[in-house]
């Protein structure tokens, strides 16, 4: 456990079943086998890489990958000769089920962004590399990285790539044919992207760290007009871009988009934020110079049509098999007050998707220094426009209202320093850990895992999972107990934060005064420890990675794996 | 004195600005009273840097500002200061090629004025403005990995203030590399050679331990289709191995990212911590205890710096750290401010000969306020330093009756410090201010007691008024801020930031403006 814990609104506290465990839980038997991993290991990717239905080790270790195989006994952890030293000085690498035998996945990276290499497995021994692709035009940052590069875009189960240019994603599809052992590719599609980049080379800040982190968004594919193929999407800060796949043609997709919208034009349209201008009285009119778009099914044919708001305005532009006719909206609708946005969601149970309008009344500097020490309220309004099928009504049939109570800032600074304090402390216990699981395969409960004292205690089914219905009509407005029948609501953010309970503290007042079910003795002083399950085999139950301590040279740590 | 730009509408345009002398006090007139602005108007005028650097050798500083344009790419754009005070309007461009990762500017070439040093993942280049193109004129100055390996194809760091770091008259290189820093000693004519390298990172930590220090709390209130209104609050834990394991399926790709991927270490930084003449580095990594530590290496005039730190410290590393000098004698002390809400602690660690008890703090203060910040200053050129603590408190009864917040200015002398302390235990003087919506403009920067901005040789508080012009007092010998300012700018645009700097040689002080969407700069007419 000890991930992100997330408290929504309205998550419910956990329920604690009976005391009793169940039936059965308590004969479990598990493989335990004492584990170490080199110290350079950044991290662990589990795959079954060699088609065997049990889940092998796939480890980052420096500029290598090393491998672990998993057979009937476990993990040979000591066992160090399954590595892969890429070469190359720039590698990105990923795993695909294209290459090698059924049911195996086969190791592919990408070299200084030029070449495609892949590493098929068999048995537990690893081959040479072989070429899938050469001569590409990509870039990639030094060392070896984790690149979500293969992926089957045009629905013909043969892997393509999506390689990082500078500034661009270079699509890589495959035509179906093969010459001798490869696949061929179609000409490759550049399609911008934009880099998420953090630099920082400044030397005058002790506290502050020298590097860089990179982030590529992954582009969206997915089918805009129902003809069972994916499009892409691409959407930058500059334009928006969607591409319809043509899946007779010789390319899958065309070079040019089939539509696109202009970002920049519509914001040079809304105007620039400008603080002498500024309207102090009413500090949220600052929401006309916001926009969306919201690519989405209105009129029920399958294709998504275009829905665009600037500020008060929203236009609803119809969308056809092959493009979008931004020639004349099929809809034009104007709000007033001050927009915070807008979003489509079935209201009346028609079937279509309605338009939701949200409106925050004005805010003023002088609210705000109020505020600050004392609790205040915002009126947000919600007014929904019918669908009918081609078009929203005109006028809203229903206006819900949500009074928005907060205490002041004073208080919500002390509560959340509170928090923060017992997350702390919870998370700087170095004496608990705890974790749920699935050990026995019983979906009706949750077993908890702590790790004290040099032990592992385990309760079978001593958490009720948390549970959603299927359609997600407990999710929307879920936490104002939301009904057709009801327009006015109030959501105080005062009960959301009396209501937050931190999740490792829950678990523990969940079992409070009980026996574990189970206790494994540890072998060695737990000094950074964490418990995290995975699926290694073929059952429906977790294993259980229990790291305890690292030296000089290891990370050590006890593997649970279900028998 | 009040002066007034009203009438510098065209930005990037020269105005000598009025004066406009009103009832005075004699000793006002000992301030600047003209200047000549030029502003500049730029899309991110927050995001990017705007560095001034005297690039033609004339004695005054240019203006330097990176320019982004689509179909053109990135390059340089080069204001040249007058002797007027003026810059030039129309800047010189310099094309900024897509290898380069970051700019920074040092005097090597024999040629007056400064060159641009070029860095890119896997060298550092000298490049002269004065020359058109890169042809015949960029020269490589050495070989190095650096750490961060892509460039920005939109924007370029700046790295400021590069230094002769051994004292020779010859400018050096402290270069952070894949894991390693390079000390780079320059030997003239833009020749460099590695000395000594050393790692700040934690070699003896596992990989998936370092730089891991997520825990914290965010809270978000949203908007969506699939929930409706959702507050949702995420707590994260700083587990050594939260994310070290995925389980792969490839039918449930993770979509989100094509590639995450970063690279970081601690950052070295140069200070001058012993006695000697040469700076120091210090950084702050874990222990093998787990525990923050401080680490120093000296340096040593002929082999640079060890590979390993000459001194380490076990520190507490909650909350903010810095090297300061907090008592004249040239070696930086180590100040650590930290607390939670509206609580502030203040601890003071001298500095004993390169050395730091980081076991007992020399000094504690506390104070309670919101927004704290602490600067030592020496307020006389060789005086010793002063504390100055400006925080924000939001009185109940106050914020009920006229919706107001103060904010509170302290100053500490030392002439009654106790022994082994650095500043007296009771502030000297304190100021208070009442801000309300009416005047909620003055909230846009603290007052600062950094900079003089008459020239006297003494610092004065500098600060934003109520109407959103720039104003001055003197602080008084007793360490109380006059009543009245002494020196009063009137800027057409709202100031949110600005700075003191001296531009040319004239020993008179030149100001920076930062407004919304553009910069002022004053430069001090005869």
């Amino acid at each position: 456990m000890n991930s992100l814990i997330k408290l929504f609104a309205y998550f419910s506290a956990c329920t604690l079943l009976p005391a009793a465990s169940q039936l059965g839980a308590q004969q479990l038997e598990f493989l335990q086998q004492e584990f170490q991993l080199p110290l350079e290991t950044e991290n662990l990717l589990i795959a079954d890489i060699n088609g065997d239905d049990l889940q092998d080790l796939i480890a980052v270790v420096d500029n290598a990958l090393q491998i672990y195989f998993q057979s009937e006994t476990g993990f040979h952890f000591d066992d160090l000769s399954h590595r892969i030293i890429f070469p190359g000085q720039a590698v990105g690498w990923d795993l695909s089920r294209q290459f090698g035998a059924a049911g195996s996945s086969s190791i592919i990276a990408l070299i200084d962004g030029s070449e495609i290499l892949a590493w098929q497995v068999s048995n537990q021994s690893v081959q040479d590399p072989v070429s899938i692709l050469s001569n590409l035009n990509g870039y990639l940052s030094k060392g070896v990285n984790r690149l979500h590069f293969s992926q089957d875009i045009n629905g013909d189960n043969i892997d393509d790539f999506l390689i990082p240019g500078a500034g661009v994603i270079n699509l890589h599809i495959s035509d179906g044919s093969k010459n001798g052992d490869k696949y061929n590719y179609q000409d490759s599609l550049s399609v911008r992207s934009e880099l998420r980049m953090r630099t920082n080379l400044d030397g005058n800040h002790l506290e502050r760290r020298t590097g860089q982190a990179i982030r590529i968004p992954m582009m969206e594919l997915r089918d805009v007009n129902s003809d069972g193929f994916d499009d892409l999407i691409s959407r930058t800060e500059e334009e928006l871009n969607v591409f319809i796949a043509n899946k007779e043609g010789k390319e899958y997709f065309s070079s040019q988009a089939s539509y696109s919208l202009d970002i920049l034009e519509i914001e040079e349209r809304l105007g620039e934020f400008d603080i002498d201008n500024l309207d102090f009285s009413n500090l949220t009119g600052l929401l006309a110079l916001t926009h969306e778009e919201i690519l989405d099914d209105v009129d029920g044919d399958g294709i998504d049509d275009l829905l665009l708001r600037e500020g008060g305005k929203v236009s609803l532009f119809a969308g056809s098999e092959s493009a979008m006719n931004f020639s004349e909206p099929r809809q034009v609708l104007r709000s007033g007050g001050n927009v915070l946005g807008t979003f489509l969601q079935d209201e009346n149970e028609d079937g279509l998707k309605d338009l939701w309008l949200w409106r925050v009344e004005s805010i003023s500097v002088g609210d705000i220094f109020v505020w600050l020490a004392l609790s205040g309220s915002i009126a947000i309004e919600a007014f929904i426009y019918p669908n009918d099928g081609e078009r929203f009504a005109r006028r809203p049939s229903r206006k819900l209202t949500i009074d928005l109570k907060f205490p002041s800032v004073i208080s919500l600074t002390s509560t959340f320093r509170d928090i923060e304090k017992e997350v702390r402390e919870s998370a700087s216990d170095e004496e608990i850990f705890s974790s749920l699981a699935n050990l026995d395969a019983n979906p009706s409960g949750q077993d908890l895992l702590l790790m004290i004292n040099n032990q592992v205690k385990i309760f079978f089914n001593s958490i009720q999972p948390e549970t959603l219905p299927e359609d997600g009509s407990e999710l929307f407005l879920g936490a104002l107990d939301y009904s057709r029948e009801r327009d006015n609501y109030e959501f105080n953010i005062r009960d959301v934060i009396n209501n937050i309970s931190i999740s490792g503290n829950r678990q523990l007042n969940a079992v409070a005064g009980k026996t574990a079910d189970r206790i494994i003795e540890l072998n060695s002083e737990v000094t950074n420890g964490d418990i995290v399950p995975v699926r290694l085999n073929a059952d429906e139950r977790d294993d259980v990675f229990i790291f305890t301590d690292t030296d000089s040279g290891h990370i050590r740590g006890l593997l649970l794996l279900s028998n | 004195m009040l002066l007034s730009d009203s009438t510098c509408k065209l930005s990037k345009s020269a105005t000598l600005i009025a004066v406009l002398l009103g009832s005075l006090a004699p000793a006002l007139l000992l301030a600047q009273s003209n200047y000549v602005a030029f502003e500049l108007e730029r899309e991110n005028n927050w995001e990017q840097q705007l560095i001034l650097e005297d690039l033609n050798g004339d004695g005054r500083k240019d203006i330097v500002h990176a320019s982004y344009q689509t179909g053109i790419g990135r390059e340089l754009h080069v204001f040249h200061q007058q002797s007027d005070g003026s810059f030039s309007s129309i800047p010189q461009r310099i094309e900024i090629k897509t290898e380069i990762i970051a700019i920074g500017f040092a005097d090597l070439r024999p040629e007056p004025g400064k060159e641009l040093i070029m860095y890119s993942n896997s060298g550092v280049f000298s490049l002269s403005s004065s020359i058109e193109g890169y042809a015949g004129n960029i020269k490589q100055l050495l070989q190095w990995e650096l750490i961060a390996a892509v460039p920005d194809l939109e924007f370029v760091q700046f790295i400021p203030d590069l230094k002769d770091i051994d004292n020779d008259g010859e400018l050096d290189l402290l270069l952070p590399g894949d894991d390693i820093y390079g000390f780079f000693k320059g030997r003239g004519k833009e020749n460099f050679e590695l000395l000594s390298t050393f790692s700040t990172s934690n070699e003896n930590m596992a990989a998936a331990q370092r730089g891991r220090n997520n825990s914290g709390m965010d809270a978000r209130i949203g908007i969506n289709a699939e929930e409706g209104v959702v507050i949702e609050i995420d707590v994260e834990s700083d587990s050594y191995f939260d994310g070290f394991i995925e389980q792969w399926d490839q039918q449930e790709q993770q979509t989100r990212s094509l590639l995450r991927t970063e690279s970081w270490m601690p950052t070295a930084v140069l200070a001058q911590l012993n006695s000697d003449d040469l700076a120091d580095i210090a950084y702050i990594n874990i222990g093998e205890d787990g525990l923050g530590q401080l680490n120093i290496h000296y340096q040593h005039r002929q082999s640079g710096f060890a590979e390993k730190p000459d001194w380490t410290g076990s520190l507490d590393t909650s909350g903010d750290i810095r090297l300061v000098d907090m008592n004249n004698d040239q070696q930086l002390d180590l100040l650590r401010t930290s607390g939670e809400g509206n609580d502030r602690n203040a601890y003071f660690y001298r500095n004993e000969m390169g050395q730091f008890n980081l076991q007992q703090a020399d000094q504690v203060m506390r104070f309670s306020g919101y927004d704290v910040q602490l600067n030592i200053i020496p307020l006389d050129m060789d005086s010793n330093p002063i504390l100055n603590v400006s925080y924000y408190t939001i009185p109940v009864v106050d914020a009920i009756r006229n919706a107001s917040i103060n904010r509170t200015q302290l100053l500490f002398g030392t002439e009654a410090s106790e022994s082994n302390q650095f500043f007296n235990r009771r502030p000297s003087s304190k100021l208070d201010e009442s801000f309300s919506a009416a005047n909620a403009r003055a909230l846009s920067e603290q007052m600062s007691l950094l900079y003089d901005v008459d020239g006297d040789g003494r610092r004065d508080a500098l600060y934003v008024t109520e109407n959103g012009t720039l104003a001055a007092k003197k602080i008084l010998e007793d360490l109380s801020i006059a009543d009245e300012p002494f020196w009063e700018y009137v800027s057409s645009r709202t100031v949110f930031e600005f700075e003191v700097l001296a531009l040319n040689q004239d020993d008179k002080p030149d100001l920076l403006l930062r407004h919304a969407t553009a910069t002022t700069i004053l430069v001090a007419a005869p």
